[in-house]
């Protein structure tokens, strides 16, 4: 099976850090997968406010530029642009829908288009909890940690096709089998207010405060996500929603590529964890050696490179 | 209760009823097997009798491809709706209005610019009714009409796709420079730059690369279509 690796315009920009730690944590594992080559954005939220057709047009590019590279799967680290991606490769099995779209690019897309998922999925059928576990240098005991996964990676489900809609535990398996102690969280697939921090700040404001006051209460040391919007919301934004609910959380917000990057013995350099606004120092130092690892040779990244 | 039986007979089998929508047929096999077949039957007829604007229903369940008449107001949706504390008009009663032909009121409603499009209303309804996209639907007809009741989602929106026509990926500086200057707020996030451009996390560049005229024409052909659509409904009229 051929991957194709569709980063999404976050990854160039505010959340520099999940593409850093997505491309560090994949090449320890010995995954490869190549960027397409003069890909698009998927349009977000706003071209589908305004339009479907436009959504799809700009994803339906996309598609077929992985279709022309010979890549069977799109892989994307953004619930954003997956929901998006997905959503043009439903929408075009209807016949008319997809001249209107064809219409609209320079050529018509091809035929037969790449099927997309998401990078965490990806991993964990490339890789499996106990081969993940057996790659760890770090433990993460000791650390308690909620799992966000936000609104997209699940919902609407029968075209996210992603766990228990309303209570995935992809992160909290991946994250228990490295050591880690994962907090029941209700609140995991709520919505952090989205994109709308700059038109209507309270939304988003109030929103994240209560996901960032349950993960208090609960005694988290972070709030483990995996969505670059989610992040900048519950990180970026954190000052805000502690005005809104008038109390200090500074809760770290990584993203699951880093904490798996730490416990793979990963550098913080590699991982972007400086870029973290609310700082993880507090997380780092209660990280120790996996006492396994103690005695087993030391970890070459290219050794594992497929 | 719904005194002409037939009507709604023929409703739920999608013969007579003018304009019958798609869906009529799974209309008529979800009454035939539900054991809430009396709401539902009282639905339709609200459909076919309750209007002065009778197309708009089933303008949305076509456009949608949901059979909003499934709608019974269990209250889910909003019940589950994390922006349903700043809403005019909540989702359930949003449907209500579409089922009753209210169009002004649902496409005025505030509640349509707020919505955040996170879907847990569509995960959450006992008949599957995608009520995330038919509040997408919503947004898109109300554009249509020129009814855009929050003013400032909808430039914040624009500001965002003008700079993707211009460089084929987001552009974050960029967008937020429009949208101050189209709204008017001119300190939009100004407490963050700071920290964001510090962090590294704000590109004062646009990522420029080789595909971003092919969006740009994607974006024109896609705005020819919309004004030759806008030509055709006013010769319609």
């Amino acid at each position: 099976m051929q991957l194709a690796y569709f980063p999404g315009c976050s990854a160039k920009g505010s959340s520099l850090d999940y593409e850093l730690s997505t491309q560090a944590v994949l090449n320890a594992l010995g995954i490869s997968l190549r960027e397409l080559s003069d890909w698009n954005c998927c349009g977000s939220t706003p071209a589908h406010a305004v339009s479907n057709l436009l959504s799809s047009a700009l994803c339906a590019r996309n598609l077929d530029l992985a279709a022309k590279a010979g890549a069977d799967l799109l892989v994307t680290p953004c619930p954003s642009c997956l929901s998006n991606l997905k959503a043009t490769s439903k929408r075009l099995e209807d016949a008319a829908f997809r001249q209107e779209v064809n219409a609209l690019l320079d050529s018509p897309c091809a035929e037969t288009l790449p099927e997309s998922t998401s990078v965490m999925q990806a991993m964990a059928e490339l890789v499996s909890c106990e081969e993940l576990a057996k790659k760890a240098r770090t433990s993460l005991q000791g650390l308690k940690l909620v799992a966000y996964y936000g609104c997209l990676m699940s919902r609407p489900p029968e075209l996210m096709r992603f766990e228990d809609p309303e209570n995935p535990m992809l992160m909290e398996r991946m994250l228990t089998a490295l050591g880690a102690e994962m907090l029941d969280f209700p609140l995991k697939t709520a919505c952090c207010g989205a994109a709308f921090g700059i038109p209507k700040r309270p939304l988003t404001a109030h929103n994240c405060g209560r996901i960032l006051e349950l993960a208090a209460n609960l005694g988290a040391d972070a709030i483990v996500t995996c969505c670059p919007l989610c992040q900048m919301n519950l990180d970026l934004r954190q000052a805000q929603a502690e005005k809104a609910m008038g109390r200090h959380f500074g809760l770290p917000v990584p993203y699951y590529t880093q904490i798996i990057g730490l416990a793979l013995g990963l550098a913080p350099k590699d991982l972007g964890l400086s870029k973290l606004v609310v700082p993880i120092d507090a997380l780092l130092a209660k990280l120790s050696p996996k006492q396994d690892s103690l005695t087993s040779e030391p970890q070459s990244h290219n050794e594992v490179e497929r | 209760m719904p005194t002409d039986l037939s009507l709604i007979d023929n409703f739920d089998t999608g013969t007579k009823v003018p304009g019958g929508s798609p869906f009529s047929g799974l209309w008529a096999k979800i009454c035939a097997d539900d054991p809430m077949n009396d709401t539902l039957c009282l639905n339709a007829c609200l459909h076919a009798n309750g209007s002065d604007n009778p197309s708009f229903s089933q303008k949305v369940a076509t456009l949608s491809q949901q059979a909003i008449h499934t709608c019974y107001q269990c209250g889910n949706c909003s019940a589950g709706c994390p922006a349903a504390f700043a809403y005019d008009l909540q989702v359930n009663q949003i449907m209500r209005a579409v089922q009753l032909e209210q169009k002004d009121l649902a496409l005025g409603a505030k509640s349509l610019w707020l919505c955040l499009g996170c879907a847990t209303c569509s995960l959450r309804c006992p008949n599957a009714i995608d009520v995330a996209r038919v509040m997408d639907t919503l947004r898109h007809l109300a554009r249509e009409e020129k009814k855009i009741s929050v003013p400032v989602v909808e430039k914040f929106w624009l500001s965002f796709l003008n700079c993707l026509r211009a460089f084929g990926r987001s552009y974050e500086i960029g967008t937020m420079v429009l949208y101050m200057l189209r709204s008017l707020r001119l300190t939009t996030d100004v407490d963050l730059a700071p920290q964001a451009l510090a962090k590294g996390k704000l590109g004062l560049l646009p990522h420029s690369h080789p595909g971003k005229d092919a969006v740009g024409r994607i974006f024109t052909r896609f705005a020819q279509k919309e004004a030759q659509k806008l030509r055709e409904s006013k010769e319609g009229l």
